[in-house]
């Protein structure tokens, strides 16, 4: 009986040992191979819509040859000979607009094209620390044949604030020197991001490090409109607007908000704690900024917010990080400080293809009304003009000689004329 | 009482299955753990054939040779020599990359056994250069003499002969393995310092018909100390030797960049580096021309065709301006230089040039630059 026992214990024992151990080890392999082979399959579709547009890389995100890239790679050159992933012959692709700040370049293939291969644009809100992620690129210029490098790493960080990659994706996969532009794939093979940064210690010498930056895919979405036009690209800010975020955990707390800025208008006020932007949680002063300017200015984002323990949400407009151009020079009649605020607000110079000269304004003009609110001073002309953004319209009233004269101001941005590398 | 063990095993053989089931991850999270469990399998069944290459450079042995006994001075001249031969064609070649070059890092290199009776396959770098000996170190730890029969400089494989006469070794199988697709997972295995066994650094593969067709590109961690090393796919196949590390590089990093020499271009000149063959590095692609750039208008222009070169036979002449290579619009040097990248040596590209208004369709034959 008790050897009967013994035996049988030990023979369960050595079973359950055998089986686990067993299954364990087909069931390593087997996943394996399925992710593996889902990998592949990713890859397969994927690579196909890579382009390699000189020392640097694009992607293409719709059918009809739509191709974004960095403005470090393309920004610089009219047409482009692009190169896809499927190793088709070049194509040739224009550019359609530029983001400075922002570093993206939106390319378009030229010709009647409604069957290229594309990877649509995804969601990086949805992303989340730690998910896998796969880049697509032409390190050191390797590929000879369009084919690009496909490297895999995961997600580092989120909404990371690195100076014009105002919200960027911090990635752990290998990008390199010749990776710019190249897109930042997720796992459902949609474009999450393009790669455009890394950081690196060696001077002058860039490689590699395990830190990349990407710029999300949602900046671009928000981008798209004002890069296909024409019209100028301005990032988003809230003026005069000072938080803090070592005061509530939750977020960040307004110090300052000046009574005259659009967002006090809005309804944001003082000692208000900011929770997420457009749904997208803030933790410190550098996230809320970035975030604000991952969106085109003149464009209106919601603020969540808790006042005295209560939730609320504030739609504000955004102005633009740049103080936009009039090209208006208003005459100071008095040499001393402070300046006189009953000082009669008198044109002094048009600038030379300004808005103000397009608008018709002439030197003497005395302007009285800014979108029907009375002007006293400079000072407050100034101020309106900051917290409005380029592309913005301001009907404006002045007074020259005896005739009362209402003129549309369409504000433009100060651009440095760019010369092509 | 028998009862009760029947049930009690069949409830511990249902844990025992249930167990995996239990721990699979949602769909949507992939399982690196399990991945890197089976590679792991993998580089551990492959590990017996690796060995440690201790490749005896410039007087680390006791008993010197004539030349190692000569002062510093004839020894730097020398090595100087040796490296100009190396980056003849290489314009960014100057005293910190030839300092670097010198900064071998110490310590035994990787090799792997394909053959029974003691055939290394190793990376053309570690064995590079003025080597006195090579001594063959085996997982178990047994040392053998090594004899480097030949290499080939385009490939960055050198074969080396483990000096033991009716020895067998265990060996990696070379079969014809057809690349594995890019996105699948392999394992670099190599050696390392001191006493640990081996590494083995799991990656991907991140592209094929790299460096002219001659590598496959790895998202691994290569380094000084594995290449040579195998590098093995989920399945344990044998699929190719690390290799190409840039000696020339400035920081000495790995960047995610890596190469290894792929097993059927392997088995391919095996035979011949057996027999004693040494391939030294060919050259990049060159039209014959010396061309000068003028950034204002955005052109190239010919100074200067090669007499006897692929241009010159073609009939390009002094003062042409380039408009398209291969294709390719030319509008500076930059341009120039990533259309010749597209192409091979031996290859006829197409030529496009003004010649004082008159715009002449060329065919240029590339050939290596002398």
């Amino acid at each position: 009986m008790r050897w009967t026992r013994v035996s049988s214990i030990t023979a369960v024992l050595l079973l359950l040992l055998g089986a686990s151990g067993l299954a364990w080890t087909q069931d390593d392999r087997v996943r394996a191979r399925k992710e593996q082979a889902e990998l592949r399959a990713l890859v397969e579709r994927c690579a196909p819509a890579f382009c390699a547009i000189g020392a640097g890389s694009g992607v293409c995100i719709r059918n009809d040859g739509l191709i974004v890239t960095n403005d470090h790679v393309a920004g610089g050159r009219e047409e482009w000979a692009v190169f896809f992933g499927d190793g088709r012959p070049a194509l040739k692709a224009r550019r359609l607009g530029v983001d400075e700040r922002g570093d993206v370049c939106l390319l378009k293939v030229v010709g009647d094209f409604t069957d290229l291969p594309f990877i649509p644009l995804g969601d990086a809100n949805r992303l989340r620390v730690g998910e896998r992620v796969m880049a697509l690129g032409n390190p050191w210029v390797l590929s000879q044949d369009g084919m690009p490098t496909v490297t895999f790493g995961g997600i580092s960080c989120l909404h990371y604030n690195q100076g014009g990659y105002s919200d960027a994706i911090v990635t752990d996969t290998p990008v390199n020197p010749g990776n710019s532009g190249g897109p930042l794939i997720n796992m459902r093979g949609e474009v999450v991001g393009i790669n455009g940064r890394i950081v690196t210690r060696f001077h002058g010498h860039k490689i590699n490090t395990g830190v990349g930056f990407a710029i999300p895919s949602g900046q671009i979405q928000n981008f798209m409109k004002t890069l296909s036009g024409e019209d100028l690209i301005w990032h988003g800010a809230l003026l005069d607007v000072r938080v803090d975020s070592s005061t509530d955990p939750r977020g960040v707390q307004v110090l300052t908000v000046y009574k005259s800025c659009p967002a006090y208008r809005s309804g944001l006020r003082y000692e208000d704690v900011i929770t997420r932007v457009n749904g997208v949680p803030v933790t410190t002063e550098a996230r809320f900024e970035g975030l604000l300017a991952s969106y085109p200015a003149g464009s209106r984002v919601v603020l969540s917010v808790i006042r005295e323990k209560k939730p609320r949400d504030i739609e504000v407009t955004l102005s633009s990080v740049e103080t936009p151009l009039t090209g208006i020079f208003l005459k100071v009649k008095s040499p001393e400080r402070p300046v006189d605020p009953t000082l009669i607000l008198e044109i002094d110079r048009v600038l030379g293809g300004s808005p103000a000269e397009e608008a018709g304004f002439k030197a003497g003009d005395v302007l009285t009304h800014v979108d029907g609110r009375i002007l006293e001073t400079g000072n407050q002309f100034h101020h309106w003009i900051r917290y409005s953004h380029p592309g913005k319209t301001l009907w404006i009233a002045v007074q020259r000689g005896d005739r009362s004269l209402i003129l549309p101001l369409t504000l433009s941005g100060r651009r440095k004329p760019r010369q092509d590398r | 009482m028998k009862t009760n063990y029947l049930a009690l095993s069949l409830i511990g053989l249902f844990f025992s299955w249930a167990r995996p089931l239990a721990a699979e991850d949602p769909p949507e999270v992939v399982a690196p753990a399990s991945v890197s469990r089976a590679l792991r399998g993998v580089a551990e069944a492959a590990a017996p054939a690796m060995v440690k290459l201790h490749v005896n450079r410039y007087g680390r042995s006791k008993r010197r040779s004539k030349w190692e006994r000569a002062s510093r001075r004839r020894l730097k001249l020398r090595l100087m020599r040796e490296f100009k031969d190396r980056f003849r064609d290489k314009k960014d070649m100057d005293w910190s990359t030839f300092f670097r070059y010198l900064q071998r890092p110490a310590g035994p290199v990787s090799g792997v056994i394909v053959d029974r009776s003691g055939l290394v396959v190793t990376s053309r770098y570690n064995v590079e250069g003025l080597v006195r000996s090579v001594q063959v170190e085996l997982m178990d730890g047994r040392f053998y003499p090594g004899r480097i029969l030949g290499w080939d400089a385009n490939l960055d494989v050198a074969v080396v002969r483990i000096q033991a006469a009716g020895e067998t070794f265990p060996a990696l199988a070379m079969e014809p393995v057809e690349c594995p697709a890019v996105g699948s997972f392999v394992v670099v295995v190599g050696a390392s310092w001191g006493r640990v066994p081996y590494t083995s650094n799991p990656g991907m593969v991140s592209a094929h018909n790299r460096l002219g067709g001659s590598a496959l590109q790895l998202a691994a961690h290569l380094n000084y100390g594995n290449t040579g090393g195998a590098v093995l796919d989920l399945e344990g196949r044998f699929i190719g030797v690390a290799g190409h590390v840039r000696p020339f590089s400035r920081t000495g990093l790995n960047s995610g960049v890596g190469f290894a020499t792929g097993i059927t271009r392997l088995l391919k000149v095996l035979p011949d580096l057996e027999k004693g063959r040494r391939n030294e590095h060919a050259s990049a692609p060159f039209m014959g021309i010396r061309s000068r750039e003028v950034k204002k208008e955005k052109r190239i222009y010919v100074a200067q065709v090669a007499p006897g070169s692929g241009a010159d036979e073609a009939g390009i002449e002094a003062g042409d301006i380039l408009v398209s290579v291969a294709g390719l619009l030319i509008e500076d040097s930059n341009d120039l230089r990533l259309a010749l990248a597209r192409c091979r040596v031996g290859q006829k590209v197409s030529v496009v040039v003004n010649r004082g208004g008159v715009v002449l369709r060329l065919s240029v034959r590339l050939e290596a630059r002398q």
